[in-house]
């Protein structure tokens, strides 16, 4: 997914080498035998290392947590192959757990009767999802992002947390089942889904059209294919597989748990994600935002081929160079040339408004308005400091994934990172008595240095950022726990205190001015300069981008050690702000840092960003997130209308897309 | 840290001219909370204390690297396969853990649930920890006591996932109910035991109610910190807090009078203590039937391992109450719940 502009790339060249290869050797060069050798070295390795590893309980717990793992996968991997994302897995799969829980616990359900009803349970859930993405023509990020909220929402109002564990004990003893000592059903249960589904793919209809729909949504569409359809089936038959995941989890804990999968159900995000893309499906899969919009429900923007408003799309940079191995691609300063030529011709007033920051920035205005009606105490001065100091960080941390998402790739790393430096920079500062500006520098050199590694491995080895980035996530990540021991650094020295917590004048807090600095410099590095538009060019098309003379490299390198440096200046204001070297700075930075470009306008699979609309994006999540604490919403209702405000900003939003596509096509029609 | 030095040392004083020898040295005592935490630092320490004086296998302190139900019962499924067969586990869920905890013992290891229960029945063989629910009432009494028996309460708190948290509330909220109307609870903040969140969302509460609001109490330990912070950047000891744990952020508050005070828990007895009762119950001692089990909402087998509340006047001292308790739990534990041979 992740891997959309390295794996395109080299996909041909790959492609070429495979077709020369004979049998034998195509199965070597192939991912899953890859897979197949690593599993092997690190079971070798673990066997060797670690006491007891191979014991039958090892193997019973670690082939069972592998069957759940695999599920969650398998849930992913359905709707991955539209070029979509479900961030909803988990709660659903929780959502259907517990509903699992209610009907046998409470309404007296026999088990064999409960788990098909649970399992249409997840499917209609799924089918939410899908029938909203559709209908909407919203990226199914956004739809998900809202509907994990509401669907987690909704399953804690109602069940205020309890669990159900009161079930029979045929369900835990289920969860022990093992057969010859080692072998859990649950993996069976596992690899059984894993064949049904890939004769599904190969074998139906059904199956080869969902495939279609993924890989050409386009071409699917003049082959006769309900590309709304398939969707909404992906989304359903993702729903079903979540269901039986939390079944499993179910059984494995003996009871129904709303915290089997975490806070918003994000524990399982991980391993959802992590099973397809390390299989390979987001190789073929690119993520899409266009997928789901077939011509009866009305055109959006192609990945990568809009304009950002800040004057660039990457199809106008790689294309303008094509031809031209080895030279610049764009002259520098030339973005808004670039964006007049691509501008509608219909009119001032939709060209006024055909910008990606008009959307969030017209709903961030009506949220303040409309909040100010009714809650006064919102312009008061100290509560405007506290909004422009939550933005102002969170601004930050979305612009450190902006640039990644700009090259078509994730870094679930930018937390971790963000952690590290916050920490480093109060232990220097407390443990040896660095100067502030000393400890400044080397934490910024920290999240440079840990971007650029990053950056280093995807550009030479060409493995997805995505698993790169994970493993980031669990070093850096380990690094602070290892220094840190989990405990805070309190030596913050009173000059960052001020400065996280001072104001420059009214209530205008210091922290606007890294904001506004890194702000500017985004704005001037993708209109402005060369590795700017490098990066869009990437992230919209590599292949026409290297073939114009890019070097996919150093931009791959330059663009993860810009994402460090932002994540590094997030974590230091971040312990200004706080007043502590806290080891959880950055732990839930990852949603956000997506939500918020996204909501901008930014594309998912690279090339289209925008950083006006990446900074009403923060906007309008602050803004919820303070009328959500101003109007006193119920604690076990937060989660519902946090999604539905969600939602609601993504709708105001895209009726004016709907309105401007309209004045665009009576444009060109006279 | 000082704290669990401090506290370390007189209890091992005490162990020492107290304890016979008769430890295990096959005892492997592994110390697991729900994930990384500030709370639990005392535990490290505790677990080699424990090893050290009472001559265990170990006394490992391990960590989940994240807060994930799974990952502590993946880990927890290492450590017996790795040969530790004494488990001190934060549960990660009060129910979802049973089942982890069940495995543990059919394959012969023992399982105190300790700083947070699990729910009944379970596998443990008892539940040494606080008792949450009484902790946040306690805690709400001192605050109402404070605001001279009127006002308005906010109370900060953690995620609601934890079982724990509606207990939390729930006992706030009994708190208030007691004084007849003339205390209110006004607003609940959830899901805020992490720094980002808890930061903008308490601050944008006082940034609006700071003026309606008479009183804060917190039952999670980032809110505490969160607040008390937030409390001196506004400058106003009008409005009373009390909070819990022993950051030194809240500490110091207390002393600079921000903060009204806190309720104080005892990690390291928790570790030290449950550590030296799983090698007595290895070394041959049981359980004895009349032992005085506290009941809470989870279990009915409860050890409270102390919980006091700290205000600027036993700020200065209040290591020395904490190891008072540590002291009086492990004589308990002799006395009144272990049957020796």
């Amino acid at each position: 997914m992740s891997q959309t502009a390295t794996d395109a790339d080299l996909s041909p060249q790959r492609g070429a080498a495979q077709g020369r290869a004979s049998g034998g050797l195509r199965l070597l060069l192939s991912n899953e035998f890859g897979l197949v050798v690593l599993i092997a070295l690190a079971f070798g390795a673990f066997a060797l290392g670690l006491e007891g590893f191979t014991s039958p309980f090892s193997l019973f717990t670690i082939g069972r947590q592998i069957g759940i793992d695999t599920m969650i996968g398998l849930a992913m991997m359905a709707v991955i192959v539209t070029g979509g994302l479900d961030l909803s897995v988990g709660a659903i799969g929780v959502c259907a757990a517990m509903a699992f829980g209610w009907v046998v616990q409470m309404l007296g359900l026999p088990i064999l009767l409960a788990i098909p009803v649970t399992v249409l349970f997840g499917a209609s859930l799924g089918f939410i999802n899908g029938f909203t993405v559709v209908k909407s023509g919203v990226h199914s990020f956004i739809i998900t992002l809202a509907s994990m909220s509401i669907f987690f929402g909704v399953m804690i109002f109602l069940t205020k947390a309890a669990a159900f564990n009161g079930l029979p004990p045929e369900v835990q003893a289920f969860g022990k089942m093992k057969f010859f000592k080692t072998i859990s059903p649950i993996l069976l249960i596992s690899i059984a889904t894993c064949l049904l589904l890939a004769a599904f793919y190969k074998l139906t209809p059904m199956g080869r059209q969902m495939l279609a729909a993924g890989a050409n949504p386009r071409a699917a569409e003049l082959s006769g294919i309900r590309t709304g359809q398939m969707i909404v089936a992906c989304h359903m038959l993702t729903g079903a597989l979540a269901a039986i995941a939390g079944l499993m989890v179910t059984a494995r804990t003996g009871a129904s748990v709303p915290s089997m999968a975490g806070h918003l159900g994000q524990d399982w995000l991980l391993p959802a994600f992590l099973a397809p893309v390390l299989g390979g499906v987001g190789d073929r899969h690119p993520v899409r935002c266009h997928l789901c919009q077939s011509d009866d429900i009305g055109p959006v923007a192609d990945a990568g081929g809009g304009v950002l408003d800040s004057g660039l799309s990457g199809d106008d940079a790689a294309d303008s160079g094509a031809g031209r191995p080895g030279a610049a691609t764009v002259p520098e300063g030339q973005g808004d040339d670039l964006m007049a030529t691509r501008q509608p011709t219909d009119g001032r007033m939709t060209r006024a408004f055909d910008n990606d920051w008009i959307g969030p920035g017209l709903v961030s205005l009506i949220a303040v308005i409309g909040i100010s009606l009714f809650q006064p105490a919102f312009l008061s001065s100290f509560n405007i400091f506290v909004l422009l100091a939550a933005i102002s960080v969170n601004m930050v941390i979305a612009l450190g994934q902006l640039v990644i998402i700009g090259i078509g790739q994730m870094n679930l790393a930018l937390g971790s990172i963000g952690g590290l430096v916050a920490i480093s920079f109060v232990g220097v500062i407390e443990t040896l008595g660095v100067p502030v500006p000393v400890a400044l520098i080397l934490g910024l050199g920290i999240g440079i240095a840990a971007g650029m590694i990053s950056g280093t491995i995807i550009a030479r080895t060409a493995i997805s950022a995505f698993i790169i980035t994970l493993a980031g996530l669990q070093i850096f990540k380990g690094i602070n726990l290892g220094i840190t021991e989990a405990q805070p650094f309190y030596g913050v020295p009173d000059v960052v205190k001020t400065f996280g917590n001072g104001s420059v004048a009214g209530p205008l807090p210091w922290l606007l001015v890294p904001m506004v600095i890194c702000s500017v410099g985004m704005w001037y590095l993708f209109t402005r300069m060369r590795i700017g538009r490098h990066i869009l060019a990437m992230g919209s098309n590599p292949h026409a981008a290297e073939l114009s003379g890019i070097d996919p490299k150093a931009t791959i390198i330059w663009a993860h050690a810009l994402s460090g440096l932002l994540a590094a200046v997030a974590g230091i204001m971040l312990v200004a702000k706080l007043q502590i070297g806290q080891p959880t700075i950055g732990d839930d930075w990852l949603i956000s840092s997506f939500a918020a470009p996204v909501i901008g306008g930014a594309v998912l699979s690279g090339g289209r960003v925008s950083v006006g609309g990446t900074f009403f994006g923060v906007v309008i999540i602050a803004i919820i997130t303070q009328a959500l604490v101003m109007f006193a919403i119920d604690p076990f209702a937060v989660q519902i209308v946090l999604g539905a405000l969600i939602l609601w900003a993504v709708a105001i939003n895209r009726l004016r897309e709907v309105r401007i596509q309209r004045l665009q096509a009576r444009g060109a029609g006279t | 840290m000082k704290l669990i030095s401090k506290a370390a040392a007189a209890l091992l004083l005490g162990t020492v001219v107290c304890t016979p020898a008769l430890a295990d040295p096959a005892t492997k005592v592994a110390l697991v909370p729900g994930g990384p935490h500030p709370y639990f630092a005392a535990w490290e320490q505790a677990g080699m204390d424990a090893m050290k004086e009472f001559n265990l296998g170990s006394g490992d302190y391990r960590v989940p690297a994240k807060w994930e139900l799974s990952l502590q019962s993946q880990l927890l499924e290492s450590l017996l396969t790795q040969g530790y067969n004494s488990f001190l586990i934060f549960p990660g869920d009060a129910v979802g853990t049973s089942s982890v905890a069940q495995e543990l013992v059919d394959n012969g290891g023992q399982v105190i649930a300790t700083a947070g229960c699990l729910k009944d029945p379970s596998p443990a063989l008892f539940c040494l920890g606080t008792d949450t629910g009484n902790s946040a009432y306690l805690g709400a009494q001192e605050l109402i006591k404070a605001m001279g028996g009127k006002g308005r309460i906010a109370h900060f708190t953690g995620f609601l996932v934890d079982p724990n948290t509606q207990l939390r509330i729930d006992a706030v909220q009994r708190a208030a109910d007691e004084t007849n109307g003339a205390v209110t609870v006004v607003q609940v903040i959830a899901d805020i035991d992490a720094p980002q969140p808890a930061e903008e969302k308490i601050n944008a509460y006082l940034a609006a109610n700071a003026a309606d609001v008479d009183g804060i109490v917190t039952t999670a330990w980032v809110p505490a910190v969160v607040a008390a912070n937030s409390l001196r950047k506004i400058g106003d000891k009008r409005i009373k807090m009390v909070g819990i744990d022993h950051d030194e952020v809240v500490i110091q508050a207390i002393a600079d009078g921000f903060v009204t005070g806190t309720m104080l828990q005892n990690p390291y007895g928790q570790g030290f203590i449950g550590s030296y009762v799983l090698d007595k119950l290895r070394s041959g001692c049981t359980i004895k039937e009349t032992a005085p089990w506290k009941s809470n909402a989870l279990t009915n087998k409860f050890v409270d391992s102390g919980t006091v509340f700290v205000d600027a006047a036993s700020a200065p001292t209040y290591v020395n109450a904490m190891v008072g308790i540590s002291g009086d739990l492990k004589a308990s534990m002799d006395a009144d719940f272990l049957a020796c041979p």
